[in-house]
């Protein structure tokens, strides 16, 4: 696998920085934009005086403008704990049939978690980062600061694919570690039968907001290899001799794309951000969906 | 269905070895794969496990075995039985006798013969039913009527010269009898003698070589005298139109013993006569140098005979001539006595009783039973015909007087006429044999010619022989040799191949000698040679014609012909399919090979 600390990379996350915005929750105050309104120096929005309000918060030239009292509501930065766990499991370090490139896949989901983690510390939040596969193989408590960020990376660049998937158990340790509800953002293939989406329900259950970020290889996606060919699952080692052709290419293709359905449904009805990765694709695109669509960006 | 190359079949081997090149390639290339359990839900839904899908991941290879199957099928020639109304029949005869063999402008007669029939082959008609037969002394039918004109062509490609003297009747007489059989039959004759008349119609015939000079020996043969050296008589003849000189060599035991030049005239010939010593080997070979259209004519071997003694009688009043003759023969006692009881060879000089005595017997008076008159006044020339007895015995322009009208019993051969009446014949009845002459030889030129002691010669060696044992030392290539023994023989031929012989009755026969030179007998510890040679003009003259067959025919089939039956071969449409299989298997196998995409160890 490429080293991920390459110069290139740590420019192009520092153009992300300049991209990226705030948006807040968390117990102290932090660069993250919160839901919750309160006392800060950023306006938000105006809205009609109720009685109960603090009168410090009328604004007085709209009064004497329109006649109408007005309050004037800000939003309270708050800093906000992201929580990124990284399938580190078998099957991230391989493709379909005829992948060309080993680690492909497990290249870009480290990317994407470093990435984010870059992202999320610039933004004074804290960031947590665990590496699971039928487990919580490793979890590096939130930390604070961009000086942070290198341990983060230390940690992606240690970590190898291996070991079977088991993200709900996975999932429940990290819950048992995890102090305070924030946001979660999980990178998987999510190639296991029900898409993991049990093991997102429980991440659900503990009010987690949840990204959800599927990186697959494009030899996962669309398999064209072709002839006579024994299957080796690279998790439970388990065989099966098949000669690849159109119809059972078509076959598998449907399987995929019905445990993808699987997931992308279970996340919209959840209203969790889901974004496809795939490992040959630009980056950033993909990076900057998933950002938006956990707020992380303006 | 039946083959007609059934060995072809041995091709089907190629199909286990098909199998097992598949099984080898059939290794498959292993494959990390990320989600195993997708791809086991994807072969369920697909089916990859039933027998059509099977037989789809297998197509490949039942394209090879189907395409294996089918072109093995093909060459093995498969047909079918086929009843045809109408097809074109054609028989070619070709002539395989000695001449075939005289080669001018750098080919045989028969390399002639058979390009001119490969020709007629391939130019029959679409169903054309071919017959192949060769002829020479006698005629055989190498391949019956048949569609298959490969089989036509292979046939003609096996055909060689026999160095055996032609019988013209054998090919005509097979070809009156297909003409008669067959009504729809067209007969090609091939060869190089020619009928004087020109043949009927659906037969052709077809010269194949022009006329050629030749020379050749006509005549080698060796008699012991009475201090045990040899006499031999070699006879040359030219059949050109130009006079020829050769060389003529003689050797015994493979020594040069004599060479000698020998002038021809155009058309002539020439006898010479060489005094061989007592002592030596009995293996005589005369050979003349230099080349000329035949080869097979220009060396002969004969075996010197070893001392045999026969005893002769004369029987009744004097006859000077006829007793000078027989005094004359080597190896023959002559006795006067009124009994003939006990002798050999018996010279009636009178009346002869009728029947006569068992024995070998020269009647100079014709007994009074076969007579139907008078002696002629008249004189006649005497007109020999070709036989063995009258070999190397100048009959011919011979003048004879006192011609006894004869009737001759059945079983006798006349071997030469005078006018309309027989004047020499040869005559068996019982164990007896009987040499008549039927004029008065004291009123004839015999007596002043060697005629008459070489016809006495021939006749004694011919019936009483050499004395040799089992087997003759002469004989005629093609003539089936004959060897007296109860016992096993092994023939070794000239070519030095050998042949065991079972005797039967006690004889054991060689069928068909066909070949020149000197065939060795054994029986027991003892070996017999037998020198087999090409002295006959009918081979040796290349420019001879055949008299005028007689055609016997029947009058035209008056009905259509009655159905017959073939052979319809479909090797061509196997042929197709094979290729057609071949061809799909290079489709499937290209279209499963897209460019650019990993392989997966698929053939």
């Amino acid at each position: 696998m490429a080293p991920l600390l390459q110069p290139e990379f740590l420019a192009w996350l520092e153009r992300l920085r300049m991209l990226a915005g705030r948006t807040p929750t968390g117990s102290g105050p932090g660069e993250n934009r919160s839901p919750a309104r309160g006392r800060s120096a950023e306006f938000s929005e105006h809205r009609d005086y109720r009685p109960g309000d603090d009168f410090r918060q009328i604004d007085w030239r709209a009064w004497g403008r329109m006649d109408r009292l007005f309050l004037k509501v800000f939003v309270e930065e708050r800093d906000k704990t992201v929580s990124i766990l990284l399938d580190s499991s078998a099957s991230m370090g391989s493709g379909g049939p005829g992948s060309p490139e080993e680690g492909a896949k497990f290249d870009q989901a480290r990317r994407l978690a470093a990435a984010l983690a870059w992202v999320g510390l610039g933004d004074l939040n804290r960031v947590g980062l665990g590496l699971v596969s039928d487990r919580l193989v490793q979890w590096h408590a939130p930390v604070r600061g961009r000086h942070q960020a290198l341990e983060l990376f230390r940690l992606l660049e240690s970590a190898r694919p291996q070991g079977k998937t088991d993200l709900t158990t996975a999932f429940r340790q990290f819950a048992a570690r995890s102090k305070s509800p924030g946001l979660v953002v999980v990178i998987s293939d999510f190639l296991q039968p029900g898409a993991g989406v049990d093991a997102l329900r429980l991440l659900r259950h503990r009010r987690e907001d949840l990204l959800v970020a599927q990186v697959l290889d494009p030899s996962e996606l669309d398999p064209d290899a072709v002839g006579d060919l024994r299957l080796v699952d690279v998790e439970t080692g388990s065989v099966r001799e098949v000669t690849l052709d159109a119809r059972l290419l078509k076959s598998y293709r449907q399987a995929l794309q019905d445990l993808c359905d699987e997931l992308s449904a279970w996340c919209q009805a959840q209203r969790c951000g889901r974004v496809l990765v795939r490992s040959d694709a630009d980056l950033q695109p993909a990076l900057l969906e998933l950002l938006r669509r956990g707020g992380l960006v303006r | 269905m039946s083959l007609l190359e059934p060995t072809a079949l041995a091709w089907l081997g190629v199909l286990p070895v098909l199998v097992l090149l598949w099984l080898t390639r059939l290794r498959r290339t292993p494959a990390r794969v990320s989600a195993g359990f997708l791809w086991e839900r994807a072969c369920r839904e697909a089916r990859v496990d039933s027998f059509s899908r099977r037989l789809q991941a297998n197509l490949l290879l039942f394209l090879q075995i189907l395409a294996a199957l089918a072109l093995a099928l093909a060459l093995a020639r498969p047909y079918l039985p086929v009843i045809s109304g109408s097809a074109p029949e054609m028989a070619l005869l070709i002539d395989t006798s000695a001449s075939m063999g005289a080669r001018q402008d750098g080919s045989s007669r028969l390399e002639v013969a058979r390009d001119q029939a490969r020709r007629l082959v391939r130019e029959a008609p679409a169903g054309a039913q071919i017959l192949l037969a060769s002829h020479d002394r006698t005629a055989r039918v190498l391949l019956p009527f048949t569609r298959d004109r490969s089989a036509a062509l292979r046939a003609l490609d096996a055909l060689e010269v026999r160095q055996v003297a032609a019988d013209g009747r054998a090919g005509w007489a097979l070809a009156a009898s297909l003409l008669a059989s067959r009504p729809e039959v067209e007969v090609f004759l091939l060869g190089d003698q020619p009928p004087e008349a020109p043949p009927p119609s659906r037969l052709t015939w077809i010269e194949c070589g022009r006329p050629a000079a030749n020379v050749g020996l006509v005549a080698l043969r060796a008699a012991r005298d009475r201090d045990g050296t040899f006499a031999l008589v070699v006879g040359v003849r030219n059949y050109g139109p130009r006079p020829e000189q050769r060389e003529l060599e003689l050797r015994r035991g493979g020594m040069l013993l004599a060479a000698r030049r020998v002038g021809l005239p155009a058309g002539g010939r020439d006898t010479l006569g060489f005094r061989l010593p007592a002592s030596g080997s009995d293996l005589l070979e005369a050979r003349l140098l230099g080349s000329d259209a035949l080869a097979v004519d220009d060396r002969a071997w004969t075996i010197l005979p070893g001392r045999v003694v026969h005893s002769a009688r004369v029987v009744g009043p004097r006859n000077l001539f006829a007793e000078r003759a027989l005094a004359a023969i080597p190896g023959l006692e002559l006795t006067r006595s009124e009994n003939p009881q006990g002798a050999g060879l018996v010279l009636w000089q009178g009346e002869a009783p009728w029947p006569l005595p068992p024995g070998v017997h020269i009647l100079l008076r014709p007994p009074a039973a076969w007579r139907r008159g008078e002696p002629l006044a008249q004189a006649f020339t005497l007109q020999p015909e070709q036989t063995p007895l009258l070999d190397e015995v100048p009959l011919a322009d011979l003048a004879v007087a006192g011609v006894t009208p004869l009737n001759l019993p059945p079983g006798s051969e006349v071997l030469a006429r005078a006018g309309p009446h027989p004047a020499l014949a040869l005559v068996r009845q019982g164990q007896a044999t009987a040499l008549v002459l039927a004029f008065d030889l004291y009123r004839s030129d015999l007596p002043l010619s060697p005629a008459l002691p070489l016809l006495f010669a021939n006749l004694v060696e011919s019936e009483l022989g050499g004395g040799r044992g089992p087997v003759d030392s002469e004989s005629v290539p093609g003539q089936p040799l004959e060897i007296r023994t109860l016992e096993p023989v092994w023939v070794q031929r000239p070519d030095e191949t050998s042949v065991r012989l079972e005797s039967e009755g006690g004889r054991a026969i060689l069928p068909d000698p066909d070949r020149t030179g000197v065939y060795q007998v054994r029986v027991g510890e003892k070996v017999w040679p037998v020198a087999l040679n090409m002295l006959d003009p009918r081979e040796s003259d290349l420019t001879r014609r055949l008299p005028a067959p007689r055609w016997d025919l029947p009058a035209p089939h008056p009905t259509p012909p009655s159905q017959r039956f073939g052979i319809a071969e479909f090797w061509p449409w196997l042929a197709a399919a094979g290729l057609l299989a071949l061809l799909a298997e290079w489709l499937v196998d290209q279209r499963r090979r897209r460019p650019g995409r990993p392989q997966g160890g698929a053939p």
